[in-house]
């Protein structure tokens, strides 16, 4: 569920970003995500569900230390292009994604569609003043993990939304929300 | 609120100007970019990654950037 608030007068959602725990110390900001496996090009990663947050870390945020922290954040919603929850948003997104793959074809070009988000990202939403992007997937019951996501596969009722934000400037309040979870 | 509408109009637009010259050269600046980002993280690159973009049925490397662009980054990535 998406939680809400006013930060200085602009609506916000609250975010939860999940990293590896740090001997060192705890993050004054949030890592942007630079792989190629960034889903929806370079930025900064949120879930909006706490449950999710944990999972990220329990999978993928664990290798090194065998903890992970969970970090809040206020991400300003007034610029995010929401494809969960608007039809418009949806739809539109939709025919942008498939009309930039056509044109590429046009060109006797080929492109990941990682590579389609990241251009998207720097050659669209950044220019036309897109701060990010709201956006689910469907999430699965995974195999050895005491996890019951839906008991109907694969009518999974509950959303996995994550937001990724573009300009840092969009995330107020950064800190610490859960420290050295296993 | 955004006006979606309007937004994807502009994208139309934006869409409609871009060029091969200017797909190519953004292709070239983002692999730079990655390979230079696994570099940073695991100090090489993955053999995996070379073969994806080697051997990948949906990426086409243009010949530029085969040849002399793959040989300095994996020469790079040797002697890392």
């Amino acid at each position: 569920m998406i939680e809400r608030l006013d930060y200085d007068g602009k609506p916000c959602i609250i975010g939860y970003h999940t990293q590896e725990f740090r001997y060192t110390g705890t993050l004054d900001n949030p890592i942007v995500c630079k792989t190629k496996d960034a889903w929806l090009g370079i930025g900064f990663y949120f879930w909006v569900d706490l449950e999710f947050a944990h999972y990220w870390g329990e999978d993928f945020k664990k290798d090194t230390t065998g903890y992970y922290d969970i970090y809040i954040g206020f991400i300003e919603e007034d610029k995010l292009w929401n494809t969960v929850f608007s039809e418009d948003g949806y739809n539109f997104f939709y025919k942008i994604v498939n009309e930039t793959i056509e044109q590429i074809h046009s060109l006797n070009r080929k492109l990941t569609l990682q590579e389609v988000h990241r251009l998207l990202k720097e050659k669209f939403w950044e220019p036309m003043g897109i701060s990010g992007i709201i956006y689910d997937d469907t999430p699965n019951n995974p195999k050895g993990k005491n996890r019951v996501l839906s008991e109907i596969h694969p009518l999974y009722y509950k959303k996995r939304i994550q937001i990724v934000v573009f300009e840092r400037t969009k995330i107020h309040n950064f800190d610490i929300h859960l420290e050295e979870q296993c | 609120m955004l006006d979606y509408k309007k937004l994807y109009e502009e994208f139309q637009s934006r869409l409609s100007k871009l060029t091969v010259e200017e797909l190519d050269n953004w292709v070239k600046k983002d692999r730079v970019r990655i390979f230079q980002e696994q570099i940073q993280e695991e100090g090489k690159l993955s053999g995996s990654l070379l073969s994806e973009y080697l051997t990948s049925p949906y990426v086409e490397i243009p010949e530029d950037l085969s040849s002399d662009f793959l040989a300095g980054e994996i020469n790079y990535a040797m002697a890392a």
